[in-house]
């Protein structure tokens, strides 16, 4: 599920977020924040409120958050996001907390391409309207509540390890790079599939045999370079390229997940490429954010 | 894989919960980005769906139902179509010959039949227009415009420093009397759009970067405020193919951002005016001059200035070689103090073309040299006297 509350749900908001801006003087704003303010405390408070995690609570939160995502999509599809609005931020809140629940209940990941095809089919989705892409998230923590989650087998942990913070911090960095770029049209979000799917098929135990064996530092430096190498126009191959680079990544990340500090280091790193993508006119930097295109 | 059948099929049910019953939203021709088409030539109609591989005439009849308009009505006849996903474009043309310069929408489609134009044509220029408490302002403006009447006016952003929906409306309703007067509207947006940046997109719809094809211009309207002020990689891609297809056309040029800074001709700190255009300047100013843009029309800056591509301030002479990128001042919003250039005053710019060839660009002020250099022209002044 960590996945799933990854890169349909967190990389969508964000994605939204530097699309439609928030305002911090409106209270939405902050309303739209609690699934992620809340991160740091999920762990703990779900152990110290083991009901939280009981079947009924987990269903009521898949439930929760299916509908949310349901009533998000309806209201949006076709429109845009007035980020100030209150009720559309209580809708995405209630879609954030349903799926943080059940992804919190849920922190053993699965292997097999079936979850990365599901993530690569709702960010395809993306293309036909953004909104679609929570919609993947609020079905996933339904099946997820429910008990209908199709499990894999679980994860066998590279002999590597990366660190949980500051990779997905990288992630968040080069990913949005197409978002920024394409900005209103939907290529985005064939991106976005083209990059799972390719995470996918780099989890396929064939490739992993080859894969696990390539050192840290021969993935790290490709995916940084990816942040300032960006052919605009051959952005399937760039998201190919970056897809395998995770999807070599992925099982390096200690395990059990820290759900938290993959969010926060995701999250940290797309804010810090939204602003160098933006405004900051740093000299030296500016020529080099496009570079490639 | 039997297991991912049951999240599949949920997945199609979620999608149709959320598609149905069918809409759509028409994001060309929009207003500010007409569809301008001599009689029988063709243009295309682009929509999407709420939902993705409905047949198109299912989704073209909803369109119509939802927007007001038939897509064949008097000599308007559907030529072909084609779909993506659940986006949709169908080709129309309309036979009609078209008496005088234009024939106006008349309906939900921004669609307007282009007649005879004459030799001489005047395009209007503005940006940084007035705001709530200053609507009057703006409607002297399109009052002047009667007068003027130009072949199309180009709106270069920060139409709405108040992003209410009552903004909007206003703003939209002196759209349509300029529409109503023939005078199309073509605009983009600035950075000021950014803060009520869905409701600008539901007004003016999602193509912020787009092409009017006008007479003998092709008119690109560039969305420089992404990040702020720069293009992206994709954006100026889509400028150098728009430029490298024109058939012929005179490009004509607008984005919100000046493209050069003031350089040696800044007044003290350019009173928070913001920057000139970043990223992919010098691909812009190289591509202008390499496909022979006469004029590259911005604002922003709250005051006139006018560079030549060697980003050089010209307060010397309005009339030298090559591409003219030129700041206009505020319509309506405050006025800053940003060059050396002493003049100050709302107004808009008045660019006269001769058979495609620009003429005139700067309005001669009292005790100035003819032709002043930079002015552009002081709100009111063609209130007060006749037509330009």
């Amino acid at each position: 599920m960590t996945a799933t509350w990854l890169l349909l749900y967190i990389a969508c908001l964000v994605r939204l977020l530097t699309l439609y801006r928030l305002d911090l003087r409106q209270a939405s704003s902050f309303v739209l924040m609690v699934p992620i303010l809340l991160l740091p405390w999920m762990d703990r408070l779900c152990r110290q409120l083991p009901w939280l995690q009981s079947k009924g609570a987990l269903r009521v939160a898949g439930l929760v958050a299916l509908v949310s995502a349901l009533a998000l999509a309806r209201i949006l599809n076709l429109g845009y996001w007035e980020t100030h609005h209150l009720g559309l931020a209580v809708l995405a809140a209630l879609l954030g907390l349903g799926l943080s629940l059940v992804t919190h209940a849920f922190p053993r990941e699965s292997t097999g391409l079936g979850l990365w095809i599901w993530i690569a089919t709702w960010e395809y989705a993306g293309t036909w309207h953004p909104v679609l892409i929570p919609v993947g998230a609020g079905l996933s923590a339904l099946l997820g509540g429910f008990g209908l989650w199709p499990e894999g087998r679980p994860l066998v942990p590279a002999l590597h390890r990366v660190n949980p913070f500051w990779v997905p911090f990288l992630l968040g960095l080069v990913l949005p790079k197409p978002w920024f770029d394409y900005h209103l049209e939907g290529t985005w979000a064939s991106v976005m599939a083209a990059f799972a799917l390719t995470t996918g098929l780099a989890g396929l135990p064939r490739m992993r045999a080859y894969l696990d064996r390539i050192p840290n530092l021969w993935v790290l430096v490709p995916m940084a370079l990816a942040f300032v190498v960006y052919p605009s126009a051959w952005y399937l191959a760039w998201a190919m390229v970056v897809g395998l680079l995770w999807g070599i990544l992925w099982p390096r990340l200690p395990r059990p997940l820290s759900i938290a500090r993959l969010s926060l280091g995701f999250l940290l790193g797309a804010l810090v490429s939204f602003f160098l993508h933006s405004n900051l006119g740093i000299p030296y930097l500016r020529p080099l954010l496009w570079w490639g295109s | 894989m039997k297991r991912w059948i049951l999240p599949y099929v949920c997945a199609v049910l979620a999608i149709l919960a959320v598609g149905l019953p069918l809409r759509t939203r028409l994001d060309a021709p929009r207003l500010g980005a007409p569809a301008i088409a001599r009689p029988g030539v063709p243009f295309e109609v682009e929509f999407v769906t709420s939902l993705p591989f409905v047949p198109w005439r299912w989704a073209a009849e909803v369109v119509e139902r939802q927007w007001g308009f038939r897509l064949e009505h008097g000599g308007q006849r559907i030529l072909g179509h084609r779909s993506h996903g659940n986006r949709y474009w169908i080709t129309l043309a309309d036979a009609t010959p078209v008496e005088g310069a234009y024939r106006r929408p008349t309906d939900g489609l921004e669609h307007w039949g282009e007649g005879t134009l004459p030799d001489r044509m005047l395009l209007v220029h503005a940006a940084d227009f007035p705001s709530t408490g200053k609507e009057a302002m703006l409607e002297r403006f399109v009052d002047e415009m009667a007068v003027v009447k130009p072949q199309a006016f180009l709106a270069s952003g920060d139409l709405a420093y108040d992003s209410s929906e009552t903004w909007y409306r206003f703003l939209l309703d002196q759209f349509r009397r300029l529409e109503a007067m023939g005078i199309p509207v073509i605009a983009c947006p600035g950075n000021h759009e950014r803060g009520g940046w869905a409701r600008f997109l539901n007004h003016f719809g999602p193509r912020t970067t787009h092409r009017v094809d006008l007479g003998p211009f092709r008119i690109l309207s560039l969305d420089s405020a992404h990040g702020r002020d720069r293009f992206t990689p994709s954006q100026f891609r889509w400028f150098r193919e728009q430029l490298d297809t024109r058939s012929g056309r005179v490009p004509l040029v607008q984005l919100h951002h000046p493209v050069f800074p003031p350089g040696e001709a800044i007044l003290g700190n350019g009173e928070k005016s913001g920057g000139p255009l970043f990223g992919f300047r010098d691909g812009l100013v190289k591509l202008c001059l390499e496909r022979q843009v006469p004029v590259v029309l911005t604002g922003h800056w709250h005051q006139d200035a006018v560079f030549d591509s060697s980003g050089r301030f010209r307060d010397d002479t309005a009339d030298f070689p090559g591409t003219k990128f030129v700041v206009t001042t505020a319509l309506g919003d405050a006025l800053r103090r940003v060059t050396r250039w002493p003049h100050r005053y709302h107004g808009y710019r008045l660019l006269s073309f001769e058979r495609g060839q620009l003429v005139r660009y700067t309005q001669d002020l009292p005790g100035q040299p003819s032709p002043t250099p930079i002015a552009s022209t002081p709100s009111g002044t063609w209130l007060r006297e006749s037509q330009p």
